[in-house]
């Protein structure tokens, strides 16, 4: 009981931290559309760098999370760190999807096409399959402890795998004409785009916290209902 | 629609008209706040039936 | 460090063994392949792609599908006989297991590759005077890398239901750098450029091959527990 009561707390406090970080966001509309000036050769489209970079930095952030419980999960085989891989998979599946649907309509006006097969988007493109992939094997997967250890394992090759494509990205000559899709390091943005990136940044990472901590106790919450109610200790194989 | 193409960075030539291919931003804040918003909801939900239960 | 060789090469002659006798999968590998360099040789638009544009992605596509259509069929045999309960519950080491299974499938998946690179030299009119050490080195790193995740994918896409549509879903992801890397590799080797501009390629394949062969090794076991 106690620790449906906690868990009902952190599912709680996560709705909170979403609706924070959606207000948040609203004001960072604003400060994009209104309040930052528009770049001189891609024009208005530009804008949604302020959106797409915080989204891939999320979905990236989500990723390694993934990965980082995945294997302390196959070493220590706590079932609360399945939980959490399997919550923080979610939200970074949906992350990938912003991030996968902003980044063409950001191209198409820029570079006349909606996709290109240089390194950065494929990497995005990565990145969502292997979230795909853990999602659909989870959801292939009957036996609960099973199912965490096969996603599991999934998740930390999938950590290894990340570097080797961070790597090609070095290597491919890229038609990518804003240098950052996961690390800023373009020094030379002017201050008014940098705020208006780091503010969006930060509330998107508010999101990324708010969504997995009420996913994860959601989780809680529904697997305690499971094993309380009814006796046969199956869930809803998420 | 060629013209409102913007160059990549091909410096000097001229800047592009800002009110162009303004669709394409609005689409993509859209989107995003669309998605955003649709899991919060539905999270919502499901918190409030297992809140019942 | 012996037996656990003697175990790896025992599992991986009984794979090989069964397919021998049955070939099922090596056929329908094999099918694969040279259907695919057909296809893609009258489904080209002469005029505008050269087939020596078109050669090392066409290569490297056959060898990636050939490759997860032998992988599949990696597990089947025990899934099907309820075999590898029998095999868990000798007391062999499941690295050893890892081992054997990986080097069937290799084995498996470098038969296709022998016989689609040739047919792919007749069919594109490629000249590989020269390269074909460095064709042949780049595919077997390539390969290996893949096939080693793949030998994980497949020992648990078995248990799921939609195992063919599993396991190349979750092994796309992992084939992209290799390919990639192979693809670029083959394209500078066929056109000849200086060593130098390969060697790099090579390197990253190993670099991937070493990382993940070891990075499955340790993670198979888990997979194995009961």
């Amino acid at each position: 009981m106690p620790d449906r009561v906690a868990a009902r707390r952190i599912a709680s406090r996560g709705l909170v931290l979403i609706a924070l970080g959606l207000v948040t966001l609203a004001g960072i509309y604003l400060l994009a559309l209104r309040f930052t000036p528009v770049e001189r050769f891609q024009g208005l489209p530009q804008k949604i760098f302020y959106i797409h970079v915080p989204a891939a930095w999320c979905a990236l952030l989500a990723f390694s999370l993934v990965g980082i419980a995945s294997g302390l999960y196959l070493w220590l085989r706590d079932p609360r760190l399945d939980r959490f891989a399997e919550s923080t998979a979610s939200v970074g599946l949906m992350f990938s999807i912003i991030m996968l649907t902003t980044g063409p309509l950001w191209g198409k006006p820029v570079w006349g096409t909606w996709w290109e097969w240089d390194a950065r988007l494929t990497f995005t493109l990565i990145l969502f399959f292997l979230f795909l992939g853990y999602r659909a094997l989870r959801g292939a997967l009957v036996d609960p402890e099973e199912r965490a250890r096969f996603s599991a394992v999934v998740g930390i090759l999938g950590l290894v795998l990340v570097p080797f494509v961070h790597l090609t990205v070095y290597l491919f000559r890229t038609v990518h004409p804003q240098p950052i899709v996961l690390k800023p390091s373009e020094p030379s943005l002017p201050w008014d785009m940098l705020r208006t990136l780091l503010a969006s940044l930060s509330a998107f990472t508010v999101l990324l916290i708010g969504f997995v901590m009420t996913r994860y106790g959601l989780a809680r919450m529904e697997d305690g209902e499971a094993e309380s109610g009814k006796r046969e200790g199956g869930d809803d194989g998420r | 629609m060629g013209k409102r193409r913007a160059g990549s960075g091909k410096g000097g030539t001229m800047d592009v008209d800002p009110g162009a291919n303004a669709g394409y931003m609005i689409a993509a804040y859209i989107v995003t706040a669309v998605i955003l918003v649709g899991y919060a909801l539905v999270l919502w939900r499901r918190y409030n039936r297992a809140k019942r239960e | 460090m012996g037996e656990f060789l003697g175990v790896a090469l025992a599992v991986a002659a009984k794979d090989l063994r069964v397919e021998r006798r049955s070939k099922t999968a090596l056929v329908s590998a094999l099918s694969f392949a040279v259907l695919t360099l057909v296809i893609f040789n009258f489904a080209r638009d002469a005029a505008s792609l050269s087939r020596a544009a078109m050669a090392p992605s066409v290569l490297w596509i056959t060898f990636a599908f050939s490759g997860v259509i032998a992988l599949n069929r990696s597990f089947a045999l025990e899934r099907e006989n309820a075999a590898l309960d029998g095999l868990l519950m000798a007391p062999v080491s499941r690295g050893a297991l890892f081992v054997g299974k990986y080097l069937a499938n290799l084995a498996f998946v470098f038969a296709v590759e022998a016989v689609a690179l040739p047919l792919f030299v007749v069919f594109f009119g490629v000249d590989l005077r020269g390269a074909v050490g460095g064709v042949i080195l780049v595919a077997v790193l390539a390969t290996a890398g893949f096939v080693a995740v793949g030998t994980v994918f497949a020992a648990m896409t078995v248990r799921t239901r939609f195992a063919e549509l599993m396991l190349p879903l979750l092994l796309l992801p992992f084939m992209l750098p290799p390919v990639t890397w192979a693809v670029q590799a083959t394209a500078r080797l066929l056109s000849n450029r200086p060593a130098s501009e390969i060697a790099g390629w090579i390197r990253l394949l190993g670099l991937y091959d070493l990382v993940f062969i070891v990075a499955c090794l340790l993670v198979f076991p888990s997979l194995m527990d009961e």
